[in-house]
């Protein structure tokens, strides 16, 4: 353990040396420093102002335990990174991850974020293969990071990590533990979405399984509590969240997808119109109303060529 | 016109009389007075003091000076005292002079709009308003107000679609500087747009300002307007835009914090400008505003059902745009966490109303108990819930809860509208369920109870229609001749016509029955009972030997009228038969071949075919016929029907004996190979599963017969589970799991279950996969296949063994109760063998065995030799089973009764059991005293 330590503490002083980071402390004073070291008794850190008169060094050591948080300076090329993790490859953001790893439990630390978008971007990549790393990044976060708001997303992503590698069991279990634990309407939203998808992929495999399952006593039943617990989960943020219009609009484009896939073209084209009318501005309205498009034409009557007499 | 734009309403304090000292005061004295009560805001004295001064001592030339510098502080006092037409000449007066101070000048400006806008001098406000917003040199938060007050005075004019224009035009440029008032210009903005009835404009204000709501002053007014605007684009089924206005209202809770903070905030921007010099003015202005929005807070706080009535409203719209699933979904969120109210019971029926619109009839019952629940007997809507309830249970084919649930609205509410109907639909139901003695219990109750009601007349002509299916037909005629006498304007006038005319014909009275059915012919031409009239003329012309006529009304039948047209083609075709028109018989069954080669009568019309030509003495043609047929069709997978022309193949080979058995098994055998070869899979699968029927025995189990397991194994490459007869694969199934070839019968049959979960073999089906379930160890599956069984292939012959199968597994698995109710309903099962139910007595006693209860094992072993003596195994091993058991239970005078009983049956003598009973009989011989002497000892005993 205390060579761990020992390593921790070696790792981080060498990554930190150039950073432009502030310390704030318990008492609420601040010092704009270079963090040198930090290890669970001292950390070590350079001052990046005038050291004052006596023009003594501006290296100083403070206890760690009187420390309230740090907030690190971005590192060159961190910064574009860390605004576009949402959009950046797994690769680039592997790296960062890597970098803050060693303060993930620390408060304000922006590993948690990092380690997310990379996880994410694993699972947006290829998820058949990456899905297990995803789900071990995302544990981890779980696990220690200090931010509440990253615990959540991490919790959402577990979910989705699970989808992908098709344990719809336990991400259907955890959602609902997880919607049962929530009020946050943007959590809620998110997990509904997913046990959503989890019912939808049930649901095709039920139907894949009962090509005829509407003349199947048995499996009828099942079918239609799965088929409508999916529709009414998607609907949910267009029904009582509906001016967060992108996540209305997905879960509005989504009902579309899965009444397409029950053959109620009909239901499916109203949703699409719901979408066009009620969220005209969102990513998912184009989809709308292309698939809308597709529906209508599939629809319409053939008119025969006009016939030279 | 909303509150933000009204100005000085401030409630002044009735005046402070400053008594007769002031006469006696001088010049000094009065202006000393005036400042200090202005610098206090005191402004009647201040007013009284200075006006006293001016008018006293103004004209003097010494005194022009102070008059010119109290001059506006007069003003200003008259105009806190809201003498704002007195006050608008002195300001006047104060805004000619030069050496004005800047900032008094300022204010005066300002005021003279109020006051020109308060004296009714509308234009001439506007002006002063529109000169001092224009003007940036001005206090900025008097230029905002001016802003407002400029807006509101177009729409006090009538010109509201100006203000918004305005407004629209102006408020960008103040959000940021001014977000305060830019919200309160949002508000009015709103206002003006549906003053201008502007709704699309209105909405793009909403929808541009939901995002700037949380800061907002007025946010209530704000929102009360979106509700306003809702409501009207509801009221114009408008709905798309009825939703978007209405999912951008707040809930009331949220609405009132959000309200309270901002009243909050005025009140501590007012402690803090109150603190400071010469802020009076915005410190009035502020408490204006303060005034309104607390007004605004308390009428809302006020307001009954505001939450309930706006999910109503929205769910009212999704409800008008067709989107039952969604207007359903919101009253039921909104019915979990609102309580109840007159709005939230009106949403409860009418999420019923929209789950029953969906035909989702789970939730619309849950909400139809959800209803009884909250608003119990109190409820207003209770009949009405409870019959849709009825309904819905009906739809969802819970027969016997819908009978109950129509019932409890009976009892419950007998006098009410629904009462009668819920009656009718008792009866109907039991209609539906071939109760016909309930039915007619059910519709006379109806005509008793409630003869005023519509549903009476229903109730009468089902009671004829009940008397009809039950048989009855001259009561039935009887009834609805009645039935059309009693109701001058009769609802079901053509049924009841119809029905007699069908009944009289039922009664075989044919010249009566041809003259009603002609006579419904053609007053209802065209109409869809016309075909089955038709085909009943002609049965009944040919009644009455009118044969032309018979054959006419038979093709009337249109083929639309699919069965009645078949059935009519066939009574064509057994007419010729009769008429020895053999030639035009054959001719007409092989028309109905060539032209309906779909049908399930195709077989039956090849085999009449066929007879012509075997009547003819002429059976090679009849072959030919049935050979031609399975040769054009035989490799079409959706004709079910050639397999029952290739399974009656021997039927035209009769007359060559074993021999034309042979000739149609080679001939198969090369259909079969010659498929093969060409790759016509479904030709091939038919022709060996012919072989087979013609080999073995047709519907048996396959397992038994060698022969017919080879050839169904040589077929099993072929078959297709989604396109292929299941009659044939699961022969082939069951032929692949006889020969051990377990996993690929196990994936056949689930194959077949799959794309036929409907088929007649699904008692088979289930078996199968039980038992394969059995032999893997796997036994809930085994069990759950077993008790899908018992669901679904309730009439099966196989229950019985199916049930002692499933009960060994059960006692397998240590639930030996569960294994003896499922034996003990082995005996109970309708249609099971003797053997079976022989087989289940013994399973009953070695289960009881088993389970240490040899008491009750004794007697299903002794019940079983004395009821099923005939099978001699089984009654071998089930005395040798109760006599071990008597011995167990120490009772062995009567195990030595049992064992001589086996031995001394003949029939039993072959079998191990009885053999070792005889080396029984000579151990208890040795335990147990002679009879005689038995009784003797126990006679002593008992002296």
């Amino acid at each position: 353990m205390k060579f761990f330590v020992m390593i921790l503490c070696c790792l981080i002083s060498g990554f930190l040396s150039r950073a432009e980071d502030v310390i704030y402390l318990k008492t609420g004073e601040s010092a704009l420093c270079r963090i040198d070291a930090i290890t669970p008794k001292i950390t070590n850190f350079t001052l990046l102002s005038d050291p004052g008169p006596a023009k003594g060094s501006a290296r100083r050591t403070v206890a760690t335990e009187r420390i309230d948080y740090f907030v690190f300076g971005f590192k060159p090329g961190e910064e574009a990174v860390y605004q576009n993790r949402k959009r950046e490859s797994s690769e680039v953001l592997e790296k960062w991850w890597n970098t803050w790893f060693a303060h993930l439990s620390r408060p304000r630390a922006r590993t948690a974020a990092f380690g997310s978008a990379f996880a994410h971007a694993l699972l947006r990549e290829d998820p058949e293969i990456n899905a297990k790393r995803a789900l071990s990044v995302f544990d981890r976060i779980i696990g220690r990071a200090w931010s509440e708001d990253d615990v959540a997303e991490a919790k959402q992503g577990r979910l989705r990590a699970l989808m992908a590698m098709g344990d719809l069991e336990t991400a259907t279990h955890e959602a609902h533990l997880l919607a049962g634990e929530t009020e946050d309407p943007g959590l809620l939203i998110e997990v509904k979405y997913l046990l959503a998808q989890a019912d939808f992929e049930t649901l095709k495999v039920l139907i894949e399984e009962n090509p005829k399952w509407e003349e199947d006593d048995e499996v009828r039943p099942e079918r239609n509590r799965l088929y409508h617990i999916v529709v009414d989960q998607l609907l949910w943020p267009h029904l009582f969240h509906a001016t967060r219009e992108n996540e209305a609009a997905r879960g509005l484009f989504g009902v579309a997808g899965v009444y397409r896939f029950a053959g109620e073209e009909e239901l499916a084209l109203a949703a699409c119109e719901d979408v066009i009318q009620l969220y005209p501005e969102t990513d998912f309205t184009p989809g709308a109303v292309a698939l809308a498009e597709q529906i209508q034409s599939q629809s319409a009557p053939h008119t025969p060529e006009k016939e030279d007499p | 016109m909303p509150t933000s734009v009204r100005c000085v309403e401030e409630e002044t304090e009735t005046a402070d009389p400053t008594g007769a000292a002031i006469e006696t005061e001088g010049a000094a004295q009065l202006l000393e007075r005036g400042r200090v009560a202005f610098a206090a805001n005191d402004f009647l004295v201040a007013e009284e003091a200075l006006e006293k001064f001016i008018i006293d001592y103004g004209e003097a030339e010494e005194a022009k000076e102070a008059v010119r510098v109290h001059r506006p502080m007069l003003a200003i006092s008259k105009v806190g005292l809201k003498k704002f037409a007195e006050a608008l000449k002195w300001i006047a007066l104060s805004l000619k002079d030069p050496k004005l101070d800047a900032r008094l000048g300022d204010e005066l400006k300002f005021w003279r709009g109020i006051c020109l806008m308060t004296g009714g001098e509308l234009v001439d406000a506007q002006h002063a308003f529109g000169a001092y917003w224009a003007d940036e040199s001005h206090q900025a938060f008097k230029r905002y107000e001016a802003l407002l007050l400029f807006a509101t005075l177009y729409i006090q004019q009538g010109f509201p679609i100006d203000a918004a224009d305005f407004l629209e035009d102006q408020q960008p440029k103040i959000r940021e500087s001014a977000p305060e008032a830019a919200g309160r210009a949002v508000v009015l903005e709103l206002y003006a747009r549906l003053q201008s009835e502007q709704p699309d404009k209105a909405l793009a204000v909403i929808r541009r300002e939901y995002d700037s709501m949380e800061s907002m002053t007025q946010v209530i007014s704000f929102q009360s307007l979106a509700l306003q605007l809702g409501s009207t684009f509801l009221e114009n089924e408008n709905w798309y835009d009825a939703i978007i206005c209405m999912q951008r209202i707040w809930p009331a809770e949220k609405l009132i914090e959000a309200q309270g903070d901002r009243v909050k905030e005025i009140e501590e921007r007012i402690a803090l400008l109150e603190k400071r010099e010469n802020a009076q003015g915005v410190v009035f202005q502020l408490k204006a505003i303060l005034k309104r929005v607390e007004r605004e807070l308390e009428n809302f706080r006020k307001m009954e059902n505001f939450d309930s009535a706006l999910q109503l409203r929205l769910a009212m719209a999704y409800q008008g745009l067709g989107r039952y699933r969604e207007a359903a979904l919101i009253m039921e969120e909104m019915l979990a966490v609102m309580p109840p109210d007159p709005v939230v019971e009106s949403a409860t029926l009418a999420q019923l109303q929209c789950w029953m619109e969906i035909k989702r009839w789970p939730k619309a019952v849950a909400a139809a108990e959800q209803y009884e629940k909250v608003f119990g007997e109190e409820g207003k809507f209770l009949p009405t819930v409870l019959f849709l309830k009825a309904e819905a249970l009906r739809e969802d084919q819970q027969y016997g809860t819908a009978q109950l649930a129509y019932g409890d609205l009976v009892e419950r509410f007998p006098e009410d509208d629904f009462a009668a109907k819920a009656l009718f639909m008792q009866g109907f139901l039991y209609l539906q369920q071939d109760d016909n003695e309930g039915a007619l219990y059910q519709f006379d109750q109806v005509q008793r109870k409630y003869p005023e009601s519509p549903m009476a007349q229903d109730a009468d002509y089902w009671t004829g229609q009940a008397f009809s299916f039950s048989g009855m037909y001259a009561e039935a005629r009887e009834h609805l001749e009645g039935y059309l006498k009693r109701h001058k304007t009769a609802k079901y006038l053509k049924e009841a016509i119809f029905r007699i005319a069908v009944c009289t014909f039922s009664l075989a009275e044919y010249e009566d029955a041809i003259r009603l059915l002609e006579g419904f012919v053609e007053d209802y031409a065209g109409d869809p009972f016309t075909d089955e009239a038709n085909l009943l003329l002609g049965d009944a012309y040919f009644g009455q030997g009118e044969t032309e006529a018979g054959f006419a009304a038979y093709e009337r039948v249109r083929p639309t009228a699919v069965r009645f047209f078949e059935e009519a083609w066939f009574k064509k075709g057994n007419a010729f038969k009769l008429l020895e028109e053999y030639e035009t018989m054959r001719t007409h069954f092989e028309d109905f071949v060539v032209a309906y080669p779909d049908s399930n009568r195709m077989p039956e019309a090849v085999y009449w075919v066929g007879w012509t030509y075997l009547n003819a003495d002429e059976p090679e043609k009849a072959r030919e016929k049935y050979w031609e047929v399975i040769e054009k069709y035989g490799n079409d997978p959706d004709r079910y029907g050639v397999l029952d022309v290739i399974a009656a193949l021997p039927k035209v080979y009769k007359d060559e004996g074993e021999d034309g058995k042979e000739t149609v098994l080679t001939k198969l055998q090369v259909m079969k190979t010659r498929a093969a070869i060409a790759k016509e899979a479904t030709r091939a699968v038919r022709a060996g599963y012919g072989k087979s029927l013609i080999v073995g025995k047709a519907d048996t189990v396959v397992g038994s017969d060698v022969a017919v397991r080879s050839e169904l194994l040589d077929i099993f490459k072929w078959v297709d589970p989604q396109n292929h007869n299941p009659a044939i694969s699961v022969a082939i199934a069951e032929a692949q799991l006889a020969a051990g070839n377990r996993t690929t019968a196990k994936n056949l049959f689930t194959e077949i279950r799959r794309w036929h979960p409907r088929a007649v073999q699904k008692d088979r089906i289930y078996r199968a996969l039980g038992s394969i379930a059995a032999r893997e160890g796997d036994t809930d599956k085994a069990i759950e296949f077993y008790d899908r069984f018992e669901r679904e292939a309730i009439a099966s012959a196989q229950l019985g063994e199916v049930r002692i199968e499933k009960a060994g597994i059960l006692r397998e698995v240590g639930k030996t109760r569960e294994a003896l109710e499922t034996l003990e309903s082995v005996l109970e099962t309708g249609g099971v063998t003797a053997q079976t139910k022989a087989g289940a007595l013994f399973d009953l006693g070695e289960t009881c065995v088993a389970a240490g209860d040899l008491k009750r094992a004794i007697v299903y072993f002794e019940r079983l030799y004395v009821a099923y003596g005939k099978f001699s195994e089984l009654n071998a091993k089930a005395y040798w089973e109760r006599g071990k058991a008597l011995e167990s239970l120490e009772l062995n005078r009567e195990a030595l009764e049992t064992y001589e009983e086996l031995v001394s049956r003949a029939d039993l003598e072959r079998f191990e059991e009885t053999k070792k009973a005889g080396e029984k009989i000579a151990r208890l011989k040795t335990l147990v005293p002679p009879a005689g002497e038995a009784e003797a000892g126990e006679s002593e005993v008992a002296l």
